[in-house]
């Protein structure tokens, strides 16, 4: 299949991979660039597990042609883990619980740091529309959102 | 495939005439799914992101809104708008979630034409048109014209559509989008979008569509003229529920029944009225 | 100095071991793997859910360039495998028997390759008339979906079965029929469930690799080692020992990867190029190749007294299998076992089959079999204080098992907390005021209840805990965590059994070629069977290191005691003290070995007793030991909609011992979503036999917006004398009763009760209309 040399620029690194031209970007992520942190549930938006954030908003890269973001920020989770927002959102999840498999923990990750970015304290409602396009099948979901009510609140429940 | 990334709409119109089945990019977030699943694969694409003025809004001297085609679901949700306008804000947020909002496109949703859509039903509300570019030139068409089916609008192969236009809202006017879906951020089973303007206790003008029941979103012209002049009496709004009910032209399908839409509509109608009517009563206040 | 901080082990809410790699997206899951030379497969499903394979034509798909091979039905080995019944070979040979079914295997050099070739092969077909119902299996003259069953090699103690059944059996116990005459009410019904498909986030994934001797290696998302290595012997015709798991982290599992998914056909690939070879499945592929929940049709009859003794209870079920056995006759067995619930019920005739139709097959699913009978069971109870006008809670609790009370089959309960969980649910929820509570306006608002109940138990595993130069110790279990948290618990118990702070526990991840034998993640088992193993095994460690420190304080062993931290000392001597990396320096270097402490088991428990109840062709001598639970619901029904939506949740469990509250939290709000879902609106659904719904798009399963934010879990303690530190397991209970809980709650806000599952809204507006 016909390839052409693509060049991203990645967690603030230009990186070249060699690209289908109707690859995604979760594809030249995960397969060009070994950054395997964004996971791959169902390649149609849906799950939420490929969260990373494109000119600094959230974006599905199962839904991104790579050849698009040519020209984009893309950051990943592996290039969130240098930042303050990531490490508090990190260390909330894991000491409240809120990880069991993991799976749809990255994912999970960019879209809370993009609420705590979005600063001003967040009610439990934020919260949960934060991450309301990422499926967990494990927790229900409780864990994760108390996680970040501790670490994010600030406003109260107003309820839906 | 071939992609390109043109920087003016005349090179975007080049580029799609060259190629038949050549198709835009907008957000992607219909079309790459549809690309993941090998549904389509277009031998070109044309993204439209680096065309200056498509994602901007701008407010007309008239009190309309003017809209690029490129303008996100997230932009939408955070517009700050008056009157039935705030219709915009309130169909967006319940759009999908947050990264689809970030990146998907009104445009993009009309051109796609899902009848279980959120934007064909609400800006048909609003009465809408659309902007449309070709090779040969442009044209404006009622946003109700341009829907011709499901997944079908009046778009010619090569042709793009640019910006889409509001009419000012009325002087004590408001709307509601009353979305009902399995889950959350789902394609709507049933939605009602209401835009009316009152005149003191009485209805001025209304537009009601119901989404998510036939192919492309339902008015009843006649209902609708029937409650001008009216106060929306429980009555008022039982009729005109009931006379949707009948008018949409639902199918089975995964979400529901064709039968439960006519079952839910009239109830969702009657909510969607009597939520827009409190808001503008509250505004008259 | 490490005895000064508190020792972090059994009864502490620690963290996941893995949590800082998951958060930090380092963790890497089987798709995450790459090896050199790696080839990436695809599989082709059936597009028929039954048919014969006519003729096949590769050719084209081989010729396209970066493919290095096609496999189809013709080019494997006919070795069958599967739980009860070895039915099932890696693709499909001469005959389809549901869409989806893998039917040719691609690996190439990329990924869109393979999938690109997948469409130049040929298939042609002569479609046969599917089975695609329990009555039309059962039909007379149906179809035969496996027309060779007689020839499979079978486990012993089938039976004679009917054409298309996979298991029959039965549990009875006293006089159902003489019972009834006693009752003064009996409720009947029929009850009828779907099939869920588990969506764990991670579709199954598989990678191996084969050395020049033949050995083969697969890393592999799967819930046992041990089963990936005895079905791929099976399958593949090689000794065990050339089969060697690996269990990188899994993306959740929830009975799905219990068996082996994809593993086969991904080493058929390898073998046949020489090269590794890393199959994902699409998450449509995973949903119409690899399993489901049984879907069921449940016939429940129930008789009380009018002070509400529960005297008689028959059950019949019959589950939905789809078209392979898989674990069809143990979620049968089990079912029925569960059929009575946590009740003294003395007159029970419990009976049911599973047959084969053509569609995807069943297998285990958090629950096991449970949650479809106790979808019946539980709401006639519900049914049956409606008709005396009872309290719910108090009917319950008026025939709720105790300690000591027997379960249907002889065995007797040695702990029970149900008594508790009801009491403490009833408390939480402020039951008579929310009984009562008002509904809004153009809502009807309703609060019920469920009881539950379900076992841990089941089979073979051991531990081995080693004690290092250091003092630090390596555990291996062989279990593997699918998310649920277990590696941290099994830590945790080792930690304590040490009296050591868990930071000094390693523990090894799953590898056939190092890990001792463990049956398997399910089963609810692993803190219950594994957690004893490890504390037998630190026992045995400790019983060395004793000996050590006799040897050297030069007293008797029974004079040595463990003390905080990683020392022993004598017994009422505290300046007399050694350290455990002195110990296993000596151990090491000077005299007796390394310490190795090891203990493996079965599960011991006692056995059914045939005397009291007839148990037909059922498939456990023992299973496992009870857990029990209440679950409280509250619902708000639309009355335009007929949407339920879920306004507080109370789930209280009968853990035995919580060796980590937050995981045991977790473990019950997860379970609760999952078992929402299932209630309101996760169905697979066909059409002619074609999966109408295999995508996350047309399959909805819950959000973050569509749960309530009122999920609590309560943790009753009932202190098991054979678990670790007295802990049972709580793993499937918490989805369990989630599903007649939700109908007991319309019911109770409608006035009509559902008997189909999910509760969609399309079918509550419905019954309450037709009301
Ligand atoms: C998981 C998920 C959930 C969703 N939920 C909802 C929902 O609840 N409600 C809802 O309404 N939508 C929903 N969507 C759809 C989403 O809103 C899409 O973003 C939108 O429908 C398409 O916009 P896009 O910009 O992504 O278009 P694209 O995917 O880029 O394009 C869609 C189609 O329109 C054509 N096109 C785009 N722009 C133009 C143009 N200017 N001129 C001519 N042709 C053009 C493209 O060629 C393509 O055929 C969902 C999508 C996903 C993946
Ligand atoms: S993989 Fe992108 S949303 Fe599921
Ligand atoms: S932790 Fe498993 S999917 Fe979220």
């Amino acid at each position: 299949m016909k390839r052409t040399l693509l060049e991203l620029n990645v967690n603030g690194e230009l990186q070249q991979a060699p690209t289908r031209p109707t690859a995604t970007l979760l594809d030249v992520l995960r397969d060009g660039l070994h950054l395997t942190g964004s996971k791959r549930g169902c390649d149609q938006g849906v799950c939420g597990a490929c969260t990373v954030l494109v000119d600094g908003r959230p974006a599905r890269a199962c839904l991104m042609l790579a050849v698009d973001c040519q020209g984009r920020r893309v950051t990943t989770i592996e290039g969130l883990n240098e930042s303050g927002e990531a490490a508090a959102v990190q260390q909330a999840l894991a000491e409240n619980g809120a990880i069991q498999c993991g799976y749809c923990t990255p994912g999970i990750v960019v879209a809370l740091v993009d609420l705590a970015r979005a600063g001003g304290g967040a009610s439990e409602n934020d919260v949960r529309r934060s991450i309301s396009g990422n499926i967990c099948r494990c927790s229900g979901y409780v864990k994760i959102v108390e996680a970040a009510v501790s670490l994010l609140g600030g406003k109260a429940s107003d309820g839906r | 495939m071939d992609y390109f990334r043109p920087e003016s709409l005349e090179e975007a119109l080049g580029l799609l005439a060259e190629i038949p089945d050549a198709r835009c990019l907008a957000g992607g977030q219909t079309l790459v799914a549809m690309m993941n699943t090998r549904i389509v694969a277009p031998p070109r694409l044309v993204s439209l992101r680096d065309i200056p003025g498509l994602d901007q809004i701008e407010a007309l001297p008239n009190g309309g809104l003017r809209m690029g085609t490129m303008v996100t679901h997230e932009t939408l949700m955070n517009l700050s708008a008056n009157g039935a306008h705030r219709l915009l804000p309130e169909t967006a947020r319940q759009i999908a979630s947050p990264a689809i909002r970030a990146f998907g496109t009104v445009g993009g949703a009309l051109c796609h034409a899902d009848p279980a859509a959120d934007w064909p039903t609400a800006l048909v509300a609003l009465d809408a048109s659309v902007h449309v570019a070709g090779i040969d030139g442009k044209r404006r068409e009622p946003l109700a014209e341009f829907l011709v089916d499901a997944l079908t609008t009046t778009l010619e192969p090569g042709e793009i559509l640019t910006h889409i236009e509001i009419p000012p809202p009325g002087q004590t006017s408001a709307g509601a989008y009353v979305k009902f879906a399995r889950v959350e951020g789902d394609f709507a089973t049933v939605a009602v979008a209401v835009s009316l303007s009152l005149s003191g206790p009485t209805c001025e003008a209304i537009r009601i569509a119901v989404g998510g029941c036939s192919p492309v979103p339902t008015r009843d012209d006649a209902a609708e003229t029937g409650l001008v002049s009216t106060e929306l009496s429980e009555a008022d709004m039982q009729a005109v529920g009931n006379s949707l009910a009948t008018a949409i032209q639902p199918e089975d399908d995964g979400r529901a029944s064709a039968a439960y839409r006519r079952m839910v509509v009239p109830g969702l109608v009657q909510r969607a009225i009597t939520l827009a009517h409190d808001r503008a009563s509250e505004a008259r206040i | 100095m490490d005895g000064e901080a508190k020792l972090r082990g059994v009864g502490d809410s620690l963290p996941r071991l893995d949590a800082g790699d998951k958060v930090g997206g380092r963790a890497r899951y089987t798709d995450d793997l790459f090896r050199p030379g790696m080839l990436h497969a695809a599989l082709m499903g059936s597009p028929y859910p039954f048919a014969r394979i006519i003729s096949c034509d590769t050719s084209e798909a081989l010729a396209l360039p970066g493919v290095k091979a096609v496999l189809t039905g013709a080019d494997i080995p006919a070795n069958r495998w599967g739980g009860f019944i070895n039915d099932e070979t890696a693709l499909a040979i001469d005959i389809v028997r549901y869409v989806g079914e893998p039917i040719a295997a691609i690996a190439a050099t990329d990924l869109a390759t393979a999938r690109e070739a997948l469409d130049l092969i040929e298939f042609e077909f002569e479609e046969l008339d599917p089975v695609l119902t329990i009555d039309a299996a059962m039909a007379d003259g149906a179809p035969l979906i496996h027309e060779n069953f007689a020839e499979y090699e079978k486990r012993p103690g089938q039976g004679d079965l009917a054409p298309n059944q996979v298991s029959r059996q039965s549990i009875i116990e006293g006089d159902v029929e003489a019972a009834w005459a006693d009752c003064n009410v009996v409720v009947e019904n029929t009850y009828e469930v779907q099939a869920q498909s588990h969506v764990y986030i991670e579709p199954c994934s598989a990678l191996a690799e084969v050395d020049e001797s033949g050995k083969v290696t697969v890393w592999s998302a799967n819930q046992s080692i041990y089963k990936v290595q005895a079905s791929l012997s099976k399958a593949l015709g090689l000794p065990m020992s050339k089969v060697r798991a690996i269990t990188p982290p899994v993306g959740g599992a929830f009975g799905g990867k219990s068996g082996v998914t994809v593993q086969p056909i991904t080493v058929m690939l390898a073998q046949k190029t020489g090269r590794p070879v890393k199959l994902t499945l699409s998450r449509t592929d995973d949903m119409m190749m690899m399993r489901s929940r049984h879907a069921a049709r449940v016939r429940v009859r129930t008789g009380a007294m009018a002070d509400g003794t529960l005297v008689a209870h028959e059950l019949d079920v019959i589950y939905d299998g789809g078209a392979y056995a898989e674990d069809s006759a143990a979620v049968l067995g089990f079912g029925l076992l569960m059929a009575r619930g946590p009740y003294n019920i003395p007159h029970v005739k419990l009976t049911g089959s599973a047959v084969y139709t053509n569609k995807l097959r069943a297998g285990g699913f958090r629950g096991f079999g449970n949650p479809q009978v106790t979808f019946g069971t539980e709401q006639q109870i519900d049914e049956i204080a409606v008709r005396l006008k009872m309290d719910p809670i108090d009917l319950r609790l008026k025939n709720a098992l105790q300690t000591g009370d027997l379960w249907v089959g002889g065995q007797t309960v040695t702990s029970c907390g149900f008594r508790e969980c009801l009491e403490q649910v009833r408390d939480a929820a402020d039951w008579p005021t929310r009984r009562q509570a008002p509904a809004a306006n153009g809502k009807r608002r309703g609060i019920s209840v469920a009881g539950v109940s379900h076992i841990c138990g089941l089979l073979g595993t051991s531990a081995i805990v080693r004690v290092l130069e250091d003092g630090t110790i390596t555990l291996n279990t062989g279990a593997v965590d699918i998310g649920q948290g277990s590696d941290t618990v099994l830590a945790q118990i080792c930690a304590s059994s040490l009296r050591l702070d868990i930071g000094r526990v390693n523990l090894v991840a799953p590898d056939s070629d190092a890990s001792p034998y463990n049956w398997g993640t399910g089963g609810t088992r692993v803190t219950y069977m594994v957690g004893r193993a490890v504390e037998s095994a630190a026992g045995a460690a400790l019983e060395q290191i004793r000996q050590h420190a006799s040897e050297i304080f030069e007293c008797a062993p029974a004079d040595v005691e463990l003390r905080d931290g990683g020392h022993v000392g004598i017994v009422g001597v505290p300046e007399k003290e050694l350290s455990f990396a002195e110990i296993s320096g000596r151990a090491h270097y000077v005299t007796g070995g390394p310490i190795i402490g090891t203990h493996a088991l079965v599960y011991d428990g006692q056995e059914f007793d045939p005397k009291r109840a007839l148990m037909d062709h059922f498939p456990f001598a023992r299973i496992g030991t009870y857990v029990f639970g209440a679950q409280v619901v509250e619902v708000e029904v639309d009355e335009v909609t007929g949407q339920v939506e879920v306004l507080n949740v109370w789930s209280a469990h009968d853990v035995g011992r919580a060796i980590n509250p937050a995981a045991v939290e977790g473990q019950i709000q997860g379970g609760v979503v999952q078992g929402l879902g299932y209630a309101l609106c996760e169905e697979l659904t066909w059409e002619d036999g074609q999966p109408t719904n295999p995508t996350m798009m047309d399959y909805k399963v819950p959000g973050a917006l569509d749960t309530p934010t009122n999920i609590h879990p309560i943790i009753v303690e009932s202190e098991e004398e054979t678990g670790p530190f007295g802990a049972k397991g709580v793993g499937e209970p918490g989805l369990v009763g989630v599903a007649p809980a939700v109908a007991n709650a319309v019911a109770h806000a409608t006035g009509v009760r559902l008997t189909r599952l999910p509760l969609t809204p399309e079918s509550v507006l419905r019954a309450m209309t037709a009301e």
